[in-house]
């Protein structure tokens, strides 16, 4: 056999560089996790024993996902309003903001430049707190999972951005739609939206995670706490400080220990993104698939 | 001619594209515009409990909150904090979302790079609380990792988050974890969208790495990157109070206290949502300010603007 | 094609939808009249119910209180999600129902911030919610009680109806707290022994024992907290009677008849020498000011790391049990973890450090807009009165009221009598039952709610120093409920009360001064500032506005003495 000359060019250089700081970044995000995980197995007793510095604990105590688990009727209820919300609400965003920034992109509309400062006055100057609540309560939506998806049909930013994808698609392709006897409707359906699927990807998924971590709007607009999104449950937990209130809940009792208040923090952060990491490959598959397939060639 | 054409003509022209944007009119019209009437509440002694008549029965006092505001002992401090930690936040989380997608992009193993990517993402899917409780127990001086390194090389814990010079580094460095994955999608989806002939192109001509970043990807990324850009320049004033709110103490308002946590303090403790109102607006003319400038500069250097 | 139609159709629906929703806008965004009110307060938590509505009691249909339950007693659930059961709640609810015909709705302020009830309040949501009454009474959003003084008194106490009540007698609310002692220094019973000491008197006593804490490190690690305390306020309402004759009360200053604020008064400045020494020496944790109260507190109490405390008192009472269990008290020799030397720790000038913390101003308001009011009274005297001969259940002591069905849900699905070691009837919960947030937690402040150890007992004793502290809080009352001094806080309180109107708090510098002082005190306290330009500092907040704020408070006393 010959042996190659010794030689490591640039190129490979270059992976190897970008191998090794790629890896730091994924650990440096790891960690903060990996303590939380570890965090949530952490028993009073070890504290006392070891001090608060715990990195492994050298028992596992699962009381604080019992506490949970206590709770599971509630968190499941929370869930389900929350992918309500994920879903029917990003399904309806997009439509709305494909069809408006669709409609924008349009270079020589009549109108355009009108509906545009129409649409950046809203971004100055807003009603505020009560004037929104007067209009979601007349509208009959108050109490209605309705509540969190009507008020945010449309992000501005987001329906820019995306028209201006949509503005970067040569004119020539939706003209030669146009000569085959296309509408504009059937240009939007057969030829804009096949080549913005990156965007499409990257704006919906702008709209779910707004969706997955909003709480401000059904803090505000929903008293039913069946109907609450498990944000909302998480501010109650983290915030509220679990446990004993003054006047207490007796339901403690029931627990044969109490768990520290670090370990119950962080089995709710870990119960809140699990179903993330579960689902996650499976969007991510899709998603990737999007920008892949969806690049524009000019 | 085409200009003597008349508005009908192009009406009936495009009538599919107005329909398309009337839903998202009138979307606007209702939630928009119907209850912009209470923005007239920066101008009046309202208070919330007054309920929806108050809003137009209550006193005329003139620019009074505004005054208020600006003869606060804090006003320029609170301009100060406020622009110096977005503008911070904006001059570290802008590039290395770039950098990061850079380097993501040129990776060859497909599944190294799908785990980073997926990891990196991870932290974006984690609402404000939880983000600052993982940021309290880290900078922790009893059970937090930092101390725990501090102390073992034989250093003397640092209480961060009573000391007013680590308070800005905390912010961006936590919105950075959480952000730097999920803002590089956007040129990931970008660079992917590139013809792999130019990279092969250069590569036959021997450009290495660096030099294909310089003059294939980036270039081919300007656009994006320009109206991300005017995008984040345009909030650079509306630096969130959540995340505020969760970290700070009174010991590290002179870096902490930012305008929206002051206007939270102000207004919503006191019930006081005129004041909010009038602060709000003021943000908003700033905010407005800085958008249709940017907008403006971008355009000059002939990149392609919001507008 | 079909694409296309998809698209047009779900334009069109769009279009519909949103037309529908526009013309109700306008049609129900007028001011509603009285009945469509009722209609909506009924309606608020939606699939409940859809036989009530329309003007109640005209019809003589079930009238419906609302009450929007934000005393924060109500936050903690089992599994800190702060939601009962559905069934729980109905069973409650029905109960209620049944025995006074009225409705009793609960909106939960889950994970809320104060925003959620400016929005209840505003939109007429609720007929009532817990707040400082003096924030609304000038304005005419809550309704004086007046009719009813009798019996709130009876069941209130009237040092309660006092605090409730402005300057010309008219009655505002029911409020959540008493006049008490809620800052006693709670001294670890073991390590006291292990340091050989007394139970401190004074504050030297004190400081001898937290400065030989700080030096032995009982806890190990170097974590022992010597004293416990999570703002300067705390120290102030724990020792700040010991420096300045009146405490934490406002005062008169006779050189210019204005009414000052206490850290404008002699002593202040000795206090704040102590306080500065602690944090120089590690007495308090570098941190303290950044701990979360009460998680934080309850935490670092419940690990054992705490020698003595400077902050209220639940903070050690609520976890008694986990903190005997995690350092292994010895329950022969003590009841609890922590002491306390009931005549309080005496300071420098020879008076205890604690101010009487009065009752305050806060309780539960009724809207002026409750079309109910009588319901809702008759919900209160129902709930507070012995129960009666046919509700009796086995077991049941004889002065047992309707309130452990507010607070803890129904008996015998939660909770149930029983035997505790002693041989007297308590009430124990059920092991292993439903959920229950206490959503229907609305009297609490009441003398039932006050006096548990006294009414009642629990079996398994976790509640017991609980509730002795909330109950007596080392104040004594008699049978009315009326505070007696005690001598665990500074003897003479001159009560100068006064009811600020938030109104002109908020166009005046208030704010202002509170950052600055908060911010300035950290310094003081950290010795990044040095002490004696602290006169210099009251001069800084004059100009701030503090002068302002003097004038207005001095005006309002005047007025109202």
């Amino acid at each position: 056999m010959k042996r190659k000359p010794f030689y490591i060019s640039g190129e490979k250089i270059f992976q190897v560089v970008d191998v090794v700081l790629m890896s730091m970044l994924a650990l440096i995000i790891i960690i903060p996790f990996f303590t939380v995980v570890m965090t949530s197995f952490v028993s009073e007793a070890e504290i006392a024993r070891r001090g608060s510095f715990i990195m492994i604990p050298e028992s596992f105590d699962f009381s604080a996902y019992w506490v949970l688990w206590n709770g599971r009727k509630a968190i499941i209820h929370a869930y389900s309003n929350t992918l309500f919300r994920v879903f029917v609400g990003t399904a309806l965003q997009m439509a709305m903001t494909i069809c408006f920034a669709y409609g924008l992109s349009r270079k020589g509309l009549k109108g355009r430049g009108i509906i545009t400062t129409y649409v950046f006055i809203t971004m100055l100057f807003g009603g505020g707190l009560i004037p929104n609540f007067m209009l979601v309560k007349s509208l009959g939506l108050l109490d209605s999972r309705w509540s969190m998806i009507f008020p945010g049909l449309i992000s501005t930013w987001n329906m820019l951005v995306m028209r201006n994808f949509f503005m970067a698609i040569p004119d020539s392709l939706k003209e030669a739609a146009i000569i085959d006897g296309a509408n504009d409707v059937q240009v939007l359906t057969r030829v804009v939206l096949p080549l913005s699927k990156a965007s499409i990807a990257t704006i919906g998924l702008f709209y779910a995670v707004g969706h997955w971590n909003a709480w401000f709007d059904a803090m505000i607009y929903i008293n039913d706490k069946n109907k609450l999104p498990m944000q909302n449950l998480l501010r109650n937990i983290i915030t509220a400080t679990m446990g004993l209130d003054d006047m207490g809940s007796g339901l403690m009792n029931n627990l044969a220990s109490k768990p520290p208040t670090q370990a119950m923090r962080s089995a709710v952060i870990i119960v809140t993104v699990l179903p993330i990491l579960f689902v996650y490959p499976f969007i991510q598959k899709y998603f990737v698939k999007g920008v892949m397939v969806g690049s524009v060639k000019g | 001619m085409n200009h003597k054409r008349s508005l009908w003509y192009y009406i009936k022209r495009d009538r599919f594209m107005y329909l398309l944007l009337l839903p998202g009119v009138l979307w606007y019209f209702i939630f928009h515009y119907v209850p912009m009437y209470g923005v007239i509440i920066a101008f009046k002694d309202y208070k919330p409990f007054f309920g929806i008549e108050g809003i137009f029965t209550s006193k005329w006092v003139g620019l009074q909150w505004f005054r208020k505001f600006f003869k606060s002992v804090y006003c320029a401090r609170l301009l100060k904090n406020t622009f110096l930690l977005s503008f911070y936040s904006l001059a570290v989380n802008f590039p290395s979302a770039i950098l990061l997608a850079l380097f993501l992009n040129e990776l060859k193993g497909k599944l190294f790079k799908k785990t980073v990517q997926t990891i990196s993402y991870l932290p974006h899917f984690l609402s404000a609380v939880i983000v600052c409780g993982i940021v309290r127990e880290m900078v922790s001086t009893d059970s937090g990792l930092f101390n725990a390194l501090i102390k073992l090389f034989g250093g003397k814990p640092i209480p961060f988050l009573s000391r007013p010079e680590w308070f800005r580094t905390i912010y961006i460095s936590s919105g950075l974890w959480q952000g730097i994955g999920w803002s590089s999608i956007i040129y990931l989806a970008a660079m992917s969208g590139l013809d792999q002939e130019l990279y092969d192109a250069a590569r036959i001509d021997g450009a290495g790495v660096l030099k294909r970043m310089r003059h294939i990807t980036i270039p081919g990324i300007r656009q994006v990157i320009s109206i991300q850009l005017i995008l984040a320049v345009g909030g650079i004033l509306s630096v969130g109070a959540e995340k505020i709110l969760l970290l700070y103490n009174p010991q590290i308002y002179s870096t902490a206290d930012v305008i929206s946590t002051y206007v939270y303090r102000e207004g919503l403790g006191n019930q006081n949502y005129s004041f909010g109102t009038a602060v709000g607006l003021f943000g908003s003319l700033v905010h407005m300010v800085l958008i249709l400038g940017t907008n403006f500069i971008a355009k000059k250097m002939g990149e392609e603007g919001i507008w | 094609m079909k694409r296309k139609i998809l698209a047009i159709f779900v334009a069109m629906g769009m279009v519909t939808g949103l037309l529908a929703g526009c013309s109700g806008g306008t049609a129900g965004s007028e001011p509603a009249t009285q009945g469509e009110t009722s209609t909506q307060k009924t309606d608020a938590p939606a699939d409940k119910q859809t036989e009530t509505s329309g003007s109640a009691a005209d019809n003589g249909e079930i009238p419906t209180i609302t009450i929007y339950n934000n005393s924060g007693a109500m936050v903690a659930g089992a599994d800190g999600t702060g939601i009962s059961s559905e069934e729980d709640y109905k069973m409650v609810q029905d109960y209620i129902l049944e025995h006074t015909g009225v409705r009793v709705e609960i909106i939960s302020p889950i994970g809320a911030d104060e925003s959620k009830l400016a929005t209840l309040i505003s939109s007429n949501q609720i007929d009532g919610w817990w707040g400082d009454w003096s924030s609304y009474a000038d304005d005419g959003i809550i309704m004086p009680l007046n009719d009813w003084k009798d019996m709130i008194e009876k069941y209130y106490g009237d040092d309660m109806v006092k605090n409730m009540s402005d300057a010309d007698g008219n009655l505002w609310g029911l409020g959540r707290n008493v006049s008490a002692t809620y800052y006693p220094v709670f001294v670890r019973n073991d390590w006291l022994e292990q340091m050989g000491m007394d139970m401190p008197e004074t504050i030297e006593d004190l400081n001898a024992y937290l400065y030989m804490v700080k030096e032995q490190d009982p806890f190990g690690n170097g974590e022992t907290i010597p004293l416990l305390a999570h703002s300067v306020d705390d120290l102030e309402n724990t020792f700040l009677g010991g420096y300045v004759a009146g405490g934490t009360d406002y005062w008169l200053d006779e050189t210019d008849g204005k009414l000052k604020l206490y850290w404008m008064a002699d002593g202040y400045k000795d206090f704040l020498a102590q306080a500065h020494q602690w944090y120089e020496d590690g007495i308090l944790h570098p941190e303290f000011l950044t701990f979360e109260d009460p998680g934080d507190m309850r935490e670092y109490v419940a690990q054992g790391r705490v020698a003595a405390t400077a902050c209220w008192y639940s903070r050690i009472t609520g976890v008694e049990e986990t903190t005997a269990k995690n350092v292994n008290l010895d329950t022969s020799k003590w009841t609890y973890t922590f002491g306390w030397n009931s005549k309080g720790i005496t300071g420098p000038n020879g008076q205890p450090g604690q101010t009487l913390s009065l009752g305050g101003r806060s309780g539960l308001l009724i809207s002026s807009r409750c079309e109910h009011p009588e319901a809702f009274f008759k919900v209160l005297d129902w709930a507070l009165s012995p129960v009666g001969e046919e509700d009796a259940v086995p077991n049941m002591p004889e002065y047992a009221t309707y309130y452990n069905l507010f607070r803890d849900g129904m008996v015998g699905k939660v909770w149930e009598y029983a035997e505790g070691e002693d041989g007297e009837i308590g009430t124990a919960f059920i092991p292993g039952q439903s959920q229950h947030a206490t959503d229907f937690a609305i009297f609490d402040g009441s003398l039932v709610s006050l006096r548990p150890a006294s009414k009642i007992k629990y079996a398994n004793g976790v509640w017991d120093m609980h509730d002795f502290f909330w109950g007596w809080s080392g104040t004594e009352y008699d049978t009315g409920g009326t505070a007696r001094s005690t001598p665990c806080v500074i003897p003479e309180i001159k009560q100068t009360t006064i009811i600020l109107n938030t109104a002109l708090s908020a166009t005046s510098a208030v704010g202002d001064v509170k950052t600055y002082r908060t911010e300035e005190m950290a310094k003081f306290l950290k010795g990044e500032r040095a002490l004696d330009t602290y006169d210099q500092f009251i001069e800084e907040c004059y100009e701030i506005g503090l002068d302002e704020m003097i004038n207005s408070y001095t005006e309002q006393y005047n007025a109202q003495h």
